[in-house]
């Protein structure tokens, strides 16, 4: 488990590496003289040269990237152009919010999508079970911002009953929540109901019927623990992709996340802020991928390490 | 999803008026007889506003596809086929693009280069690259094993004849499932990106930049955002069915799943 462990961080290294390398890239080719963004597009030509020597941006590319990779390692992520605060404060401030959204909508997709699934299972082959994978397949195919809208239409616009926009109370958060949560939840219902069928399909599952087990049980004790094995996997990738998932529903909700920062700031050219939001929602991304891996050896003693 | 694309493919016949002609006279109108699914804000007609979107959506999709496939595969086909070093360099590049989440690269883009259709059609063939990559390159390895791809090496025929004329074909299949998802992907993403102004740019029909709009007069004109709506959704579950059932088709023991 340790050697598992060590080996999957040493493959993030390279990745981590890809990821800078190609943030740093993309951004340095932007149009325009980035001294020239840091100085105020008023500045005389003195001050932006002084301020690009300061900065360290008349030297070479590779020279810059090896200091701006150092100060990465320190979390020192530049200044915003808007604000003039670190960007690293900003993120501070601006990650709990995504974060909460990203853990909430995981859960409720997950506890939605296992038992639709168990459900499905259980009634294969009937209308139930084609009801609920048709009911599946739609929260997959409607995209969250296009779902987002049509529950402000409805529960905000026209019934009153939810707010449409915010962040402050609770109550505001129940929209983006299902809103985020109805991708995963359609993932998870099909994989569950994959799952359960396989297990359903074998002899302890027999086994366990012939002894006169209640159908309840042999579905909760027997099948759903083993099948939830694969379930675990996708829940680890629902939830990462949900880190990245929340920049548009942050937006239509005005929810003041990374994700609506980062595409405010896009908005706004303020190139250090989304180099910074880009860089940790991709991080963020490469971790959860790993503790996902990780999450899947330790539930599943079959799975080699090799 | 055929329909829809079909009509798409010939809006500037099928389409009852000009997408971009405006007439502010009619403006914000509900459904009706002359305009089946009402004007928008500035009167103009929504039902050939999706149709000319199907047309831009179709293309973009396509490109993207193509752009993907065109480098996806032959990468796959190489790493799969001759291992090594090229595979190890190959696969991690193909890693940190996997890793890379896509709304985030194409946002990327955006912010760096403005939001230009081209630039939007290219990243969203580059995020397919990995897929196709991984798929093309796993089918390699298990098609390059085959005895009658010995015999072909045995009568002497070239590396390149070998790999082109009798491992790729024998390989596509997967591909080939694969790519009316990325198809799917991409309009997606597109609309996601229309919708967020790093997309097209009005006066453009597209669909997730009406759906923006619509959403300023959704409290007074809901049909503004309701067909766009609809339509993206539409497409995106036509796709993803399409995608189940070729799996279903060419993968039998996967049928039930």
């Amino acid at each position: 488990m340790g050697l598992y462990l060590l080996k999957r961080l040493l493959l993030a290294v390279p990745v981590l590496f890809g990821i800078t390398l190609l943030v740093f890239i993309a951004l340095r080719l932007a149009p325009g003289d980035p001294a020239l963004y840091l100085a105020g597009f008023d500045a005389d030509g003195a001050t932006v040269q002084a301020i690009r020597v300061e900065n360290g941006l008349d030297k070479p590319l590779p020279e810059q990237y090896v200091v701006w990779l150092g100060n990465l390692a320190h979390l020192d992520l530049g200044r915003s152009v808007t604000t003039r605060e670190p960007v690293a404060r900003e993120l501070e401030m601006r990650y709990p919010i995504t974060f909460n959204l990203a853990v909430a909508a995981t859960l409720l997709a997950t506890v939605v999508g296992v038992a639709v699934g168990v459900v499905a299972a259980r009634f294969q082959r009937t209308w139930i079970d084609y009801g609920l994978m048709g009911l599946a397949m739609a929260w997959l195919s409607v995209p969250n911002y296009v779902l987002g809208l049509l529950l402000i239409l409805l529960f905000a616009v026209t019934l009153g009953l939810l707010p449409a926009v915010g962040a402050s109370k609770p109550v505001d958060y129940i929209l983006p929540v299902v809103t985020v949560a109805a991708v995963g939840a359609g993932m998870l219902a099909r994989q569950t109901r994959a799952a359960m069928l396989e297990v359903l399909s074998q002899d302890f599952i027999r086994t366990a019927r012939a002894k006169g087990l209640a159908e309840r049980h042999v579905l909760a004790r027997h099948a759903l623990r083993n099948a939830l094995i694969p379930v675990l996997t996708t829940i680890g990738v629902v939830f990462g992709n949900l880190m990245a998932g929340t920049v548009i529903v942050e937006s239509v909700f005005g929810v003041p996340g990374i994700g609506k920062l980062m595409v405010d700031r896009i908005l706004a050219r303020d190139y250090p802020t989304v180099q910074g939001a880009v860089l940790f929602i991709a991080c963020s991304y490469v971790f959860v991928n790993i503790l996902v891996d990780l999450a899947y050896v330790a539930a599943d003693r079959r799975v080699r390490l090799s | 999803m055929g329909v829809l694309f079909g009509l798409g493919s010939i809006a500037p016949w099928v389409a009852p008026y000009d997408p971009l002609a405006a007439n502010v006279r009619i403006q914000l109108q509900g459904p009706s007889a002359v305009h089946w699914l009402g004007t928008d804000e500035l009167g103009r007609d929504i039902l050939s506003r999706l149709l000319y979107g199907a047309a831009l959506s179709l293309r973009v999709g396509l490109l993207a596809v193509a752009v993907g496939m065109g480098v996806g595969v032959p990468l796959g086909a190489l790493s799969g086929y001759y291992a090594g070093a090229f595979d190890l360099i190959g696969q991690r590049l193909v890693d940190t693009l996997q890793a890379f989440p896509g709304i985030l690269l194409a946002l990327l883009v955006a912010a760096v280069a403005g939001p230009r259709l081209e630039w939007t059609i290219g990243v969203l063939g580059v995020l397919s690259i990995p897929v196709y990559t991984r798929l093309c390159r796993g089918s390699v390895l298990q098609t390059k094993q085959l005895s009658y791809v010995e015999a072909a090496r045995a009568v002497g025929c070239g590396e390149a004849r070998v790999i082109v004329r009798h491992v790729l074909p024998n390989s596509l299949a997967p591909v080939i499932i694969q790519s009316s998802i990325q198809f799917a992907l991409s309009v997606l993403l597109l609309a996601g990106l229309g919708f967020l102004g790093l997309g097209a740019q009005p006066p453009t029909p597209e669909w997730g930049s009406m759906l923006a709009q619509g959403r300023v007069y959704m409290r007074t004109s809901p049909h503004m955002v309701i067909f766009p709506a609809l339509v993206i959704s539409i497409a995106v579950l036509a796709l993803n069915l399409v995608g189940d059932a070729l799996r279903d088709a060419l993968d039998p023991r996967g049928a039930d799943a």
